[in-house]
This record gives structure tokens, sequence and C-alpha cells, in this order.
């Protein structure tokens, strides 16, 4: 691809500050670090973390069925209906989710636990991701709340408290409160789940160099490839601690990432990440549960514009 | 589009605060979000369209419970969750 994507349209972000930082220019593939300190080992070759997972992920994994919601003519949140009307499950089949103890280490401090306060006061668990010093990217109901129903809830939140590598009650990095989010019109004004993503930044850095993950576009045949590594925080486990799970990727279209990995309330946010020469790279965002397979806002250039534009050092 | 008005409540039927509120399963995709009830256990949601719907509720005192509930066309709901009736928690 010829220059660098600029956000239009839907893409075009949109800020609850006046802008004071210039946005910046970048390839299509941006590099993570590790940060300092140790990292959660990886085998060579290895597509998902060296983690223990329950032994009948196998067995299940080939039950799982996609189907791919018909995105053509995608109506406001509020109103989206995808697929027959069952009952549909955010964890599907089996739980075979994992929890993470040794959050202290990238990747893991670089995901961290969020206490959102809405416009209304009200509040709400979500989960962010780093992708440099200052900027957690998360879904966009995380930092705009968009068609509650509810009488004052929606618009930006209040303010959220991040809190990497948060494990219970343990808060190895502390916590800072931010105030500062983006999102785009296309889900600030229109509330559509394709544009449902956003980020944080965080008035002032970790005093630890915690790391962040890279992130790229990707054609649609490396995804269905791949296998969708997701960590969070869910809201059916003790609090405040993180889950890990794989699977392989089941669906893509061009705004969307389907996979079976099991999520639950509280990972909207969460990166969706696959491994490149042993590097950690984001390829969606997690930010919606209770179907088939569970979704995540894919990593297309317009996206990928925009995160690199809400870098911050 | 039915907005859901809901109160956790224990044994007791005091309110359980802090707790966390999430859509297990429903008849749509729906964010992947959860809410903690307030001071009185109060939380709401909003159910986009009619069916059935699983929310899970969880407390650090009283472990995790579930409720099924069918949604119609009202505009509102009242919901009850009410722990003790789970298999985790004291």
């Amino acid at each position: 691809m010829s220059g660098n994507p600029v956000a239009s349209g839907p893409h075009k972000p949109i800020t609850n500050l006046a802008v004071t930082e210039s946005t910046i220019e970048a390839p299509m593939f941006s590099a993570g670090s590790t940060g300092y300190g140790d990292e959660e080992e990886v085998e060579a070759g290895a597509d998902t973390e060296l983690v223990i997972k329950p032994e009948f992920e196998v067995a299940y994994e080939s039950a799982v069925e996609f189907k791919v919601p018909d995105l053509t003519d995608l109506r406001d949140i509020g109103e989206a209906s995808f697929g027959e009307p069952a009952l549909l499950e955010a964890v599907i089949g089996v739980d075979e989710r994992v929890q993470i103890q040794k959050t202290k280490l990238f990747p893991w401090r670089a995901s961290a636990s969020l206490l959102i306060t809405a416009a209304d006061n009200s509040q709400w668990i979500g989960t962010g991701w780093f992708i440099g010093p200052r900027t957690l990217i998360t879904a966009g109901h995380c930092v705009y709340v968009k068609n509650s129903g509810m009488p004052g809830r929606d618009g930006w939140a209040k303010k959220i408290q991040v809190m990497p590598g948060r494990n219970g009650a343990e808060l190895p990095f502390g916590g800072i409160s931010a105030t500062e989010f983006w999102t785009v019109e296309g889900w600030a004004l229109q509330g559509k789940e394709i544009y449902d993503y956003g980020a944080i930044i965080l008035p002032a850095p970790f005093d630890q160099d915690l790391g962040f993950f890279g992130f790229g576009v990707f054609k649609d045949q490396t995804l269905l490839a791949v296998t969708a590594n997701i960590a969070g925080y869910p809201g059916d486990k003790p609090k405040g601690t993180l889950w890990y799970d794989h699977r392989k990727v089941g669906s893509v279209n061009a705004d969307k990432v389907f996979y079976a990995a099991d999520t639950a309330g509280g990972q909207s946010g969460a990166c969706v990440y696959m491994f490149v020469d042993g590097q950690r790279v984001a390829i969606a965002i997690h930010a919606y549960g209770g179907n088939t397979a569970n979704s995540g806002t894919r990593i297309s250039s317009q996206v990928y514009a925009n995160l690199e534009s809400w870098k911050r050092d | 589009m039915t907005i859901l008005r809901g109160r956790i409540v224990d044994k007791k039927g005091e309110p359980v605060n802090d707790a966390v509120v999430y859509v297990a399963s429903a008849p749509v995709s729906l964010p992947d979000i959860g809410a903690l009830t307030d001071e009185a256990g109060q939380f709401s949601f909003f159910a986009p369209v009619p069916g059935r719907y699983t929310l899970g509720a969880r407390s650090e005192r009283w472990g995790v419970t579930q409720i099924d509930i069918v949604v119609g066309k009202e505009p509102e709901q009242q919901i009850t969750i009410r722990f003790g009736d789970s298999e985790e928690g004291p």
C-alpha cells in the first residue's frame, strides 16, 4: 500500500477534549514492546501463550459453527440482530478460560482492568490494552455510551480508572484515572457496531515501562489461519482477575473478526492478538458477546490509522 | 427496546452493592461489558429485542448466580436477582 492511511467517513476520530497534540501517520504494522524485565515465555513457532488449558479443547473446537452475520445493512446496536433469535452465549460450550496469576509479566501487564464511570455516575467494568506508554485501546462503548436508553447515561464516560496487570485486589502498578477519550463518528454518532472502538489517553505514563502490544492490518487469508488470543477481566470471575483463552479465528469480514474464545461481560475492549515471529500483534478489539461467535472490531487500515494517531508518549 | 431495571438482594432481601451484572446470553450480539450495582443494589441494562436473556451476577461475598428472563415489548421491565439460590457462595 502506498502512503499512509487517514481515517475518514465514519472512522473520523472525535474526542471529548480539544486536540492539543498532533496526529501522526504510519505504515501498516506497528511493533510492540515488551517493556521492562521479564516476559511470559514464548515457545518457538507458537501461536498461543504457554499456559495450560483444559484437555477438552480440541474435542469441542470442531463442534463450533460460525455464522457470520450479514453486515451490509447493519443497524444501530440498539436494533442490531444477528442470526437466528435463539439463546446464544458468550461463554461458548465449556468454559476454557485460564486464570493468569503472573500478571506482572508482559504481555499480561499490557492489559488493564477498567473501572468506568458513565455520565449518569453508573459504573461499569471493561478491559483495555496499551499501544504506547499513555494510550490504551478499548471498545468504543467503554469510552462513549451509546443507545443505553437511560436518561443521562449516553455520551462520554466521566472518567476511567486504569489498572494494568491487576490481579484481584493486587494492583502491581497502581492505577491512573483518565478523562481524555477518543472514538469515531461511526460509533458516537451512528452507534454502529462495526465502529465500536476507542482509546483512553492517560495524563501521564505509569512509572514502570509496562510494554505494549503491536498491531497490524492483515489479509483475510492470514487471519483465517491464525489463533485468536484474548485476555481480559470478565465479570463472572473473582473481581479484578485476568483470564485468558485462545481459539482459531472462525471468520472475518471487512470490519469484524469472529472467534469462539470464551469471554464474559467485562472483557469489552480486550486485545485480540496473534503471534508473528514470537511477537504479539493485535488484530481486533474485543467488543461483543452473546452470539454464535464472540467478536471484535477488526483492525482495518482505517482503524489502524486511528490507533497510530492516538499514540502518545 | 426494553430497559431492564434490576436490583440484587441477598437471602434476607438486603441490597448487594458492588456486584457485577452481565448478560450471559441473549438473542442478539451485545456489548461485552459488566455493570456494577450501586449502594441500593440497583443496575440497569437495555434489551434491544424481545426474547430470552440470561443475566449473570457476581458478588465477592455471594459468588455467582444467574437468572433467565423473557423480555417482551414493554418499554421497561423490573428484575430482582436474589443471591443464595446458587451453588456458589456462602
